[in-house]
C-alpha cells in the first residue's frame, strides 16, 4: 500500500514518541511488576501493594492537596491577570505578555533558589518585618508546606495565564456589550458571559498547572522540609538514593494513572456541565 | 420621543460627531444613512450608552440619559456582528434580558415563545447559535432585543452580512415587524436602498453632521446638496456657470454658451459652484427633438449598458458633459419602445420642471 505524503508527515513524531515516550512507559510498567534487582524472579504486585502503606499514601495525598491548592491559587491569581491583559490595549498587552514570559529566560532551579533569599531567616520578608518592628523574632517561612505551595504557584503561574488569555482573546468584546445592552451589570455580564466562555481556558490552564505540580520534586526539595515532601521526591529517592527502581516505577505508574483518570473525569465534567459540546 | 441636542463626540482631536441635533418620534422607523466614517455608528453607540458624548445631551421622553448607564436604558441594540452568546441556546439567548430582570419562569417562557413566533423561528429554541444560518442568527438577535419591549430598538447595519436575496426578504420582514409592534426603530446603514425601502424618515450623515432629514421621497427627489444627491441613487451632475431668473423659470447657463430652462428653485446662500442634478430616469432620448416645456441638447451615444428590463445609455452632450440615461426596454402595453444604437446622434430631452439645482 502506498503511503500518502500527508500520512508520511506523521512518521517522525510517531517514531520519536515510540522511542522516547511509549518505550520508557513500557519499561517502567515492566519494572513496576518485577522484583527489584531480580528481573528473572517473575511477576509481582508487591510494589503496588506497598504504595498503600500509610507512609506513602500520606505523601501521595499530600501531593494531590499541594498540587490542588497550587492550581486553585494559580487560577485565583491568574484569572484577573489574564482578564486584565486580554482587555488591555495592544501595546500594554504585548508588554504584559512579555513580562509573563520573562521568568522562562532564567533557569527554573535558579529562580527557586532565589526564593531562599526571599523566605529565609535573614531573607527579604523577615528583614523587612523585623525592621518595621511588626515581629521581634524571624518567622519560619522556609521549609514549610506554605513555601512549597508558594513555589509551585510561582513556577506554574504562566501555564495558567497563557491558556486563559487565549480563551478570553477568542471572546468577542461585543458579547459583553450585548449583555450590558440587555440589562446586565458589569458583574452579571462577567458572570454569565465572560466566565462561562473562559471555561475552556480554565480547564486547559488547570491541567497545565496541576500535572507538573503533582510530579514536582525540585520545589519541595529546595523550599520544603521533611514534612512537606511530595511524591516526586519519593520517586526520585527510590531511583537515585534507595535504588529500588521497581518501587519507584510502581509509584510513577500510579501517579500517571491517577492523573489520567483525574484529568479525563475533569474534562468530561467540565465540558458536560456547560453543554459546551457544540460550542467547543 | 428621542431627542439629540448638540451631540458631540471627539476621538482625540477628530470630531466623529459634531453638534448633532435630531428628533425621532415614537413608533418611527428612522434611518441614519451615510458612508463609513460619517459618525452614524458613534451616534448609535452614544444612544445605546456604550460611548459617552463629549458635549450635548440625549433625551428620551424628556429624561436626560447622560447619567444612565447602558444597562439601565430602555433601549436595546441589534448588533452588526449579531453578538449571540455562543454558549447559550436560542431560547436562553432570547431569554437573557428577562432573566436579568428576574421575570417569572412562566412569563419568560411565554414571551420567548411569542418572540420565536414573531421572527418565524419556532422549533429552533434548543439550537446553539453556531448551528444557525446567518439569516436565522439575525432573527435571534432581533428577538433577543425585542423581547425586552424597549422604547427604542437600535439596529447597527443588521443586514450587511446577508446575501442580496435574504437581505431583501429581511427588509420586508423588518418593516412588517416594526409596524406590528410599534417600537421606534433607529436603523443605521450605508446602503441607500435599505434606507429608501424601510425608513419612514432618513437622516443622511456626512463627516459627523446631518446633511438632510426627510422622507425617502424627499431625499430622493429633493436632495439639498450634491453630496446627498450623489449618495442616494444615481444622479448626473452638470456644472452651471450662470443663472438668470425670469418670471416663470430660471435660465441655466453652462460652459460653451449653452443654456436651458428650469423651474427648480435656486439654492440660497451657497458657497462655491451650483450644479444641475438630474437622475438617469428623468432624461429621455429622442430623434425628433424636445417637446414644449422640454429642454433638448444634441448628443452622441457612446455606450449602452444592458440590464434586461432597462438599459443605461452613456451619452456625450454637444460641447461637453457625459450623462447617463435610463431607457426602458419594454413597455407594459406590449408596444416596443423606440430603440437606439451606439454611435447614433440624438437629442437628450428633459422637462423644465425635472432635476434640481444643488450647491456643492
Amino acid at each position: 500500500m502506498r503511503i500518502r505524503e500527508s500520512q508520511a508527515l506523521i512518521l517522525p513524531p510517531f517514531f520519536f514518541l515510540v522511542i522516547f515516550f511509549i518505550l520508557p512507559v513500557i519499561i517502567i510498567l515492566v519494572l513496576s511488576l518485577t522484583h527489584n534487582k531480580d528481573l528473572t524472579a517473575g511477576i509481582t504486585l508487591e510494589n503496588y501493594t506497598r504504595i498503600f502503606d500509610p507512609l506513602y499514601l500520606q505523601v501521595l495525598i499530600r501531593s494531590v492537596v499541594y498540587a490542588g491548592l497550587a492550581t486553585l491559587f494559580a487560577l485565583l491569581i491568574g484569572f484577573p491577570l489574564a482578564y486584565f491583559i486580554s482587555f488591555a490595549n495592544s501595546r500594554l498587552k504585548m508588554m504584559f505578555m512579555f513580562l509573563v514570559l520573562v521568568p522562562f529566560w532564567t533557569n527554573f532551579l535558579v529562580r527557586i533558589f532565589a526564593w531562599l533569599t526571599i523566605l529565609g531567616r535573614q531573607g527579604l520578608i523577615n528583614s523587612f518585618l523585623l525592621w518595621t518592628g511588626i515581629i521581634q523574632d524571624p518567622l519560619q517561612l522556609l521549609h514549610t508546606p506554605g513555601a512549597v505551595i508558594l513555589g509551585l504557584i510561582y513556577g506554574e503561574l504562566p501555564f495558567m495565564v497563557l491558556p486563559l488569555i487565549a480563551a478570553l482573546d477568542r471572546m468577542d468584546v461585543s458579547l459583553l456589550e450585548a449583555a450590558t445592552d440587555l440589562g446586565a451589570s458589569r458583574f452579571q455580564a462577567f458572570q454569565r458571559i465572560a466566565l462561562p466562555l473562559s471555561i475552556p481556558g480554565v480547564i486547559a490552564g488547570s491541567i497545565f498547572v496541576f500535572i507538573p505540580a503533582l510530579g514536582s520534586f525540585v520545589v519541595p526539595d529546595i523550599l520544603g522540609g521533611s514534612d512537606s515532601f511530595m511524591v516526586g521526591n519519593t520517586i526520585k529517592n527510590q531511583f537515585m538514593t534507595v535504588r529500588d527502581w521497581s518501587f519507584g516505577s510502581s509509584l510513577s505508574m500510579m501517579l500517571m494513572l491517577a492523573v489520567l483518570f483525574g484529568v479525563s473525569a475533569y474534562l468530561k465534567k467540565g465540558s458536560g456541565d456547560l453543554n459546551m459540546g457544540e460550542y467547543l | 420621543m428621542l431627542e439629540l441636542r448638540g451631540l458631540t463626540k471627539l476621538y482625540g482631536d477628530f470630531p466623529a460627531v459634531k453638534d448633532l441635533d435630531l428628533v425621532v418620534q415614537d413608533s418611527e422607523f428612522f434611518c441614519l444613512l451615510g458612508p463609513s466614517g460619517c459618525g452614524k455608528t458613534t451616534t448609535l453607540r452614544m444612544i445605546a450608552g456604550f460611548e459617552q458624548p463629549d458635549a450635548g445631551e440625549i433625551l428620551l421622553n424628556g429624561n436626560n440619559l447622560s447619567r444612565i448607564p447602558a444597562h439601565k436604558r430602555d433601549i436595546n441594540t441589534v448588533f452588526q456582528s449579531y453578538a449571540l452568546f455562543p454558549h447559550l441556546s436560542v431560547f436562553e439567548n432570547i431569554a437573557f434580558g428577562l432573566r436579568i430582570s428576574k421575570r417569572h419562569e412562566d412569563e419568560i417562557s411565554d414571551r420567548v415563545n411569542a418572540m420565536l413566533k414573531l421572527v418565524a423561528l419556532d422549533g429552533f429554541e434548543g439550537r446553539m447559535p453556531g448551528r444557525l444560518s446567518g439569516g436565522q442568527q439575525q432573527r435571534v438577535t432581533l428577538a433577543r432585543a425585542l423581547v425586552n419591549e424597549p422604547k427604542i430598538l437600535l439596529l447597527d447595519e443588521p443586514l450587511a452580512a446577508l446575501d442580496a436575496k435574504l437581505r431583501l426578504q429581511m427588509q420586508v420582514e423588518l418593516s412588517n415587524i416594526q409596524r406590528q409592534i410599534g417600537i421606534t426603530f433607529i436603523f443605521i446603514t450605508h446602503n441607500q436602498e435599505e434606507a429608501l425601502t424601510m425608513a419612514d424618515r432618513i437622516a443622511v450623515m456626512d463627516q459627523g453632521h446631518i446633511c438632510q432629514i426627510g422622507g425617502p421621497d424627499d431625499i430622493y427627489l429633493r436632495p439639498n446638496s450634491k453630496f446627498v444627491a450623489d449618495f442616494i441613487g444615481q444622479m448626473n451632475f452638470i456644472k452651471t456657470s450662470k443663472i438668470v431668473s425670469h418670471t416663470e423659470s430660471n435660465e441655466i447657463f453652462l460652459a460653451g454658451e449653452r443654456s436651458f430652462l428650469s423651474t427648480q428653485p435656486i439654492p440660497e446662500n451657497h458657497r462655491g459652484d451650483i450644479f444641475f442634478g438630474i437622475r438617469p430616469e428623468q432624461l429621455r432620448m429622442s430623434r425628433s427633438g424636445p417637446l414644449t416645456r422640454e429642454n433638448g441638447f444634441r448628443a452622441h451615444i457612446l455606450n449602452e449598458i444592458y440590464y434586461g428590463d432597462s438599459s443605461i445609455f452613456v451619452v456625450e452632450l454637444e460641447k461637453g458633459e457625459t450623462v447617463s440615461i435610463m431607457h426602458q426596454n419594454y413597455m407594459p402595453s406590449g408596444s416596443n419602445p423606440e430603440s437606439f444604437l451606439e454611435g447614433e446622434d440624438i437629442f437628450v430631452c428633459w422637462g423644465i420642471q425635472a432635476g434640481c439645482l444643488l450647491p456643492e
